[in-house]
Parts: structure tokens; sequence; C-alpha cells
């Protein structure tokens, strides 16, 4: 949400212009929402959509955030919206610009006002005013909007016939309350150049059927000097709390109603983009892309470009990211800034696998040196060497980087124990060091899990007897070791070893193919601050595969490493059962799992967040 | 009438989403393995659910070269209905897991 203006000051505010005997002192927040936050309101949606569809629609925008109806002959533009909400929240509406094929006025708008009974009453409200007046009202500079507002009730359900038959009404008591921007203003005037200020938010408070009319109490529309500008008058006209204990709208006496609305526009998404770009400077002047937004053939793809500029506030990263993609759909590489946007996220994803992922910073250091893990010169030759002499059919010997995986995830896990007492060893019957429990746990591995075993890679006979040794040595760097994963075996090979940790990459090995996923998994014993020990197991991996994960998320209900956090989680069950079943004592912590927010990526995706917004944070 | 060959691939049409639909309900630890799905869960992936596709829009040829109306109405709704709870049932499992 992008809160643009607040008139919830009531020092800062005044009444630039009153029409009325009853007047105004409610306010409104006012805040400037985009099409995201729209969404979230579902009676809305359907009100809008019930305008759509009673009606036809033409041209909806890729995004269907251009709203046309054909048989009104305007489009609703659902980018952005100005929301209001009196104080107690009982009351709300959302005002959004529209846009006529000819228009023949200078600013509508379309006011989805809140009803007693939950729905929204849908009116047109018009701004018969000259373009620098609309420039001036948009620059929240005060104008005259005496005889210049017109409102005009429609009814998403009534026939379209309807509509064009209903009188356009004029008579209706409004008010106008302008939020000054100088805090230290005297009577709406800045005491040091005697300028008026300009209003941070307008709000306009519409009554019907009072008989009033609008014009002729204050022609001149400024202030009147002799009213107390900083006062809000009484104001039983407007919809607020106390009068109102039913919710909705007011308790009104005349059985009128109050709508609260705000003019709102957005300024055509070519000009905006020219001007973000600043196209319109000599300097910065560019034919190629100043055509191409003026293309009208590139409307669709030229109005999301202009959203996106405009949502990021025109910052420097958005205008070039803007003129690169505007280049790229020039030069054809890509149809539209979507495509082009997941483009980018490919390229940077490559560069960072961590992209994705909504991780701490200062979290991301205990796993970035696993993603960064390379195997030993000594591992790599044996694997080269390997591939030279011992091949065999169903794969290759070949370490798999995490950064060469085709899943879309990277999962970052950690799953550990805390020890506060060693267990005794069944074997000596005297209590564990750390390094002879980390040592033992690694010997007899096959223990601590569930579902899945670790045997020294014996698929090619001639190596078998070699790898059983390695792995049972007191020093299994290079050791081979299958995973015998139910019709999905893998392969690791121990990358890394000390007293304290060892880390398996996974590997891609003759009979055994491609290791469902790709990426290095440590297995240690660490101390804490307080002196107690956590035996873990920390990995990062991405799977191999993207078939395989589309699977995994399917059958895993949109999680597809369910099934490996099961296997870590037995680990951390059965090495707690051993320690505390031989004398020790220990707990399970909870186990931490980095992934994707897919929220904040689709906002990234949809344009919504600059690409810079990923990452650790 | 119909031909002992059309009865024959309808039941296993209707076989293959019944058994499919059974599947779905079983909780996801029995249809993974670690990383990939298990036997039962490739089998529904790449085997039950393809046959009912397979099958549908196969009998989908045959009722429109023959004019069976009513049989291609009838299966469509029960087809479209029991991917629509399917995905519904789905979507809840998910949610009601915090995977979504």
């Amino acid at each position: 949400m992008i809160g643009v203006f607040s008139c919830q000051k009531e020092d800062d505010s005044f009444i630039k212009q009153e029409h009325t005997s009853q007047t105004s002192k409610t306010k409104y927040s006012i805040t400037k929402i985009d099409y995201q936050t729209v969404q979230q309101n579902n009676r809305l949606l359907n009100s809008i959509t019930k305008i759509k569809e009673q009606t036809g629609t033409k041209g909806s925008s890729t995004q269907n955030r251009l709203v046309h109806s054909s048989a009104y002959g305007f489009y609703i533009d659902t980018d952005v919206a100005t929301y209001m909400e009196n104080a107690n929240g009982s009351y709300h509406s959302y005002t959004f610009p529209i846009f006529r094929d000819n228009p023949t006025i200078a600013l509508e708008n379309i006011l989805f006002s809140l009803q007693a009974d939950g729905t929204y009453k849908v009116s047109i409200v018009s701004y018969d005013i000259t373009e620098s007046e609309r420039e001036a009202l948009l620059n929240r500079q005060y104008i005259d909007l005496t005889n210049k507002i017109a409102k005009e009730d429609i009814d998403g359900l009534e026939l379209v016939d309807d509509v064009f038959n209903k009188e356009v009404q004029k008579s209706f008591t409004w008010s106008y309350v302008c939020e000054c921007d100088i805090s230290e203003h005297i009577g709406g005037v800045d005491p040091n150049t005697g300028n008026l200020c300009n209003c941070v938010g307008i709000q306009i408070s519409i009554t019907n059927g009072t008989g009033e009319n609008n014009d002729g109490n204050n022609p001149g529309g400024f202030p009147d000097n002799n009213e107390n500008p900083h006062e809000y008058p009484d104001n039983s006209d407007v919809p607020e709390g106390e009068n109102n204990p039913g919710g909705g709208v007011p308790n009104d006496t005349n059985n009128n109603t109050t709508d609260a609305t705000s003019p709102t526009y957005n300024i055509p998404y070519e000009q905006n983009l020219i001007e973000c770009l600043g196209l319109n400077s000599v300097e910065n002047a560019n034919l190629v892309v100043s055509n191409w937004i003026n293309n009208p053939d590139n409307f669709f793809q030229m109005r999301d470009v202009s959203s996106y500029v405009d949502r990021n506030n025109c910052s420097t990263e958005a205008q070039s990211f803007a003129m690169e993609a505007i280049e790229a759909m020039n030069n054809g590489e890509v149809e539209s800034l979507g495509e082009y946007i997941a483009l980018v996220l490919n390229e940077e994803l490559e560069e960072n696998p961590f992209l994705l992922l909504d991780i701490d910073c200062n979290q991301i250091q205990n796993w970035q040196s696993l993603a960064q893990h390379t195997a030993p010169q000594s591992v790599q030759d044996k694997i080269e060497n390997l591939q030279e002499n011992q091949n065999g059919p169903f794969g290759d010997w070949e370490i798999q980087q995490l950064e060469d995986a085709n899943g879309t995830i990277v999962n970052l896990d950690y799953f550990s124990v805390n020890i506060t007492q060693f267990p005794i060893n069944p074997n000596t019957g005297q209590p564990f060091t750390p390094n002879q429990f980390i040592d033992y746990y690694r010997r007899n591995l096959n223990d601590f899990v569930d579902n899945t075993t670790f045997e020294p890679y014996c698929e090619i006979s001639t190596i078998c007897q070699q790898e059983t040794n390695l792995w049972n040595s007191s020093n299994p760097l290079g050791a081979i070791v299958k995973l015998d994963i139910p019709l999905n075996d893998g392969v690791v090979v121990c990358a890394d070893y000390n007293n304290e940790f060892w880390r398996f990459m996974t590997l891609e090995a003759p009979w055994d193919s491609n290791h469902p996923v790709s990426g290095t998994r440590q297995f240690g014993i660490e101390q804490m601050p307080n002196g107690s020990y956590n035996i873990y197991v920390r990995g990062v991996d991405r799977f191999t595969s993207n078939l395989q994960e589309n699977a995994a998320y399917m059958v895993g209900l949109s999680n597809p490493f369910f099934a490996a956090d099961n296997l870590w989680e037995s680990f951390q069950e059965n090495i707690n059962q051993f320690i505390n079943n031989n004398s020790g004592t220990s707990s399970i912590n909870v186990s931490v799992h980095n992934r994707p927010d897919w929220d904040e990526v689709n906002d990234v995706l949809q344009g919504r967040k600059p690409i810079s917004e990923l990452g650790c944070n | 009438m119909m031909k002992p060959f059309y009865k024959k691939i309808s039941l296993i049409f209707y076989l293959a989403l019944i058994i499919s639909f059974v599947v779905l309900l079983i909780p996801p630890n029995y249809k993974m393995g670690v990383y990939t799905p298990n036997l039962l869960g490739w089998i529904w992936l790449l085997g039950l659910i393809p046959l009912t596709i397979i099958t549908f829009f196969w009998l989908l040829i045959l009722d429109i070269k023959k004019g069976k109306t009513m049989n291609l109405i009838y299966r469509t709704i029960i087809y479209i209905l029991t991917i629509f709870i399917a995905c519904l049932y789905w979507y809840y499992q998910a949610k009601k897991m915090g995977n979504i």
C-alpha cells in the first residue's frame, strides 16, 4: 500500500471552501492505494465485475486492471484508487479514475461508497474543470469547484438503459476540506512566503437530498478571511461512528446519504512514462523509445511499464530498468514487461541462488559457505579418474553443482539436537566426547535415519571394497556413498572432513544417474555460547530436475521438500532418543527451513516491486 | 446398444477416475519417497491421471462420431466436477499444512 496523504492531523487542516450551512468537521483518512490492495476487497471487485459483466467488456489490459465498459463508454482504471475511511472505520469509499473514449469532461471518477448492508453504492463524480485546474487539483493546490461537481448514481445491477435515463444530480450538499501541507501555517497561509499552502489531501463529502444548492455561498472559492479556517464546523452530514451505530452509513434524519470522495486521476500512461524517463528534455531525447511509447500497438506493454515506474516512484533504478525493458521489447527479445522481468530474474538467479529467499542477511552466512563449497582438488581428481576408468550405464561420474540444478526452489535447512550431557558410548562404557560422538554418528548413520540407508557405493564391484574401507576409515574424504532412496537412489561424495563435521556433495554416478537434488549437506557438531553442543544437519540444495520438483510439489501438497524434511526430522528424533537412552541429556531444536517468499516473488514478477527487493534483508 | 469395446474404455475411465481420486485422499507421506514420489505417487501421477485424460478424450471422440450427446455431457460434467473437487481438496490440504 502506498500511503500518499492523510487528513488526520486536525491542527494542520483548514477548510478552504464551504458551501453549506451544514458544514464538515469529520475527517477521513485518505490513502492512495494500489491494485493489489483493491484486489483484497472481494465485494468491491464484485461491484466492478458487475459493471463489467452487465455491459460487456473489451480491450481489458493484459492484467485486467483496466476494466472497460462499452455501454457506459468508459474505462475504470483499477490500477490506483483513493481510499477514504472515517475515524472509527464504519464507513469507507473507493474512488477510481475513469476514462472515456471521447472525453468531454476533464476529470471523472467512479465512486464506490459503502452502504449499511455492506454493498457499495456506485456513482460517477464529474469535475467540470479546465486542464490547468485539473493539474492544480492533482497537485493538491486549491481550486474553486463551485458548480463544477456533478454526481450521477448508477446501479451496477440495473439495466444499462436505466443508467442513461437517470438524471445527473447537481443538487446536493457538499463540503471541501483541505489539509494544509505546512504545519506552521496561519489560516492556510505560509507565514514565511505569504502563499496559500497546498492541500495535502482533499476530501469532498456529498450529501444527497437536502435541496440546497452548492452555488453562491462563496463565489470566490478561497477561504473567507472572516471564517476561522482552523475550525472544523459542525458536521452532522458525514459518516461518523457515534451517529452510526449500525456501521456503514450515518443515521440521517432526512434520510439523506453521504458519500466521501477525493479527486483521483492517473496521468496518461504515455505522459507518465515520458516524464519519468525524462524523454521530454532535449538532452535525454530518445526517438526510438519515444516512438515505441507513442505507438498505439504497444499500448498494453507501455501501460505496464508506465505502471511499473509509477509504483517504484520513478526511481533511478526503475528508470534504467524500464529503458532496458522497452529496448528489449522494441528489439523483439521479449513480448512483455513480465517476460523481461522473468528474463532478468533468471539471469540474476544464476548469479545468486539465494535471491528468492526471504531470509535474514546474518543468517544467510551460515549457508553461504555450504553453497560456495567446492570439492577439494583430490576429490575432483578422483571423480575425473572414475569417469575415465570406471564407466557404467545410466550416468556419468560428475559432481552436481547447486548452480547447475534446474529446480526453482533453493532449500536451506538446519535440523539439530541440543546436547547438554553427552551419552555413554555403548562400545566403551565411557561418555562420548563431542568429536567421538560425531564420529560414532557417521559410522552408524543408518541407525539415526528412517526410510533411507547410507551405504558405500558398490554398484561397480571393482571399487566397492575401496569405497567401503574409505568410508569406514578415520578420514573418509572422497568416499562415495549411496543413499538407497526408493525409486530414486542418490549418490554423494564426502567432499570435506574434519573432527567437527563432514560434507556430502551430490554426485551423478553410473547405475544411479542423478541425485534428485544438487547441493551440499553438512553433518556436524558445534558448541553453543552456553557451553552445550548442537549436533546438526545443515543443507543447501535444489532439485536437479524441474520435472521431479513439480511432481514432488503436486504430491507434497505444494512443499516438494516435505518428505526430505521428514527424513531429517527422523534424524533429530532418533539421535535425541539415542542420547537420552544412553544416560545423556538432549532436546530437539526447532528445525529451520528457509524457502522462497512466493508473494514477494510474485510482486516482482508482476512489476509491483523491483528485483532489488529480493534477497536477504 | 453399446459395443463391448466402448464399454471397456468407459469402464477404464471411471475406474481410473475413482482410483485417482481415492489416491488423492491418501496422505502425502504415503505417496512420497524422500525427494520424489514413491511407487504409488508415480503410478498416480504418470499412470492413473494420464489414463483418465486419455480415455476421456478417446470416449469424447467416439461419442462425437456416434452422436451420443447425452453420454458426452454426463461424462464431461462428472470429469470436470471431479477435477474441481480434487483441486479444492488439494488446495485445502496444502493450506492446512501451511504450505500456501
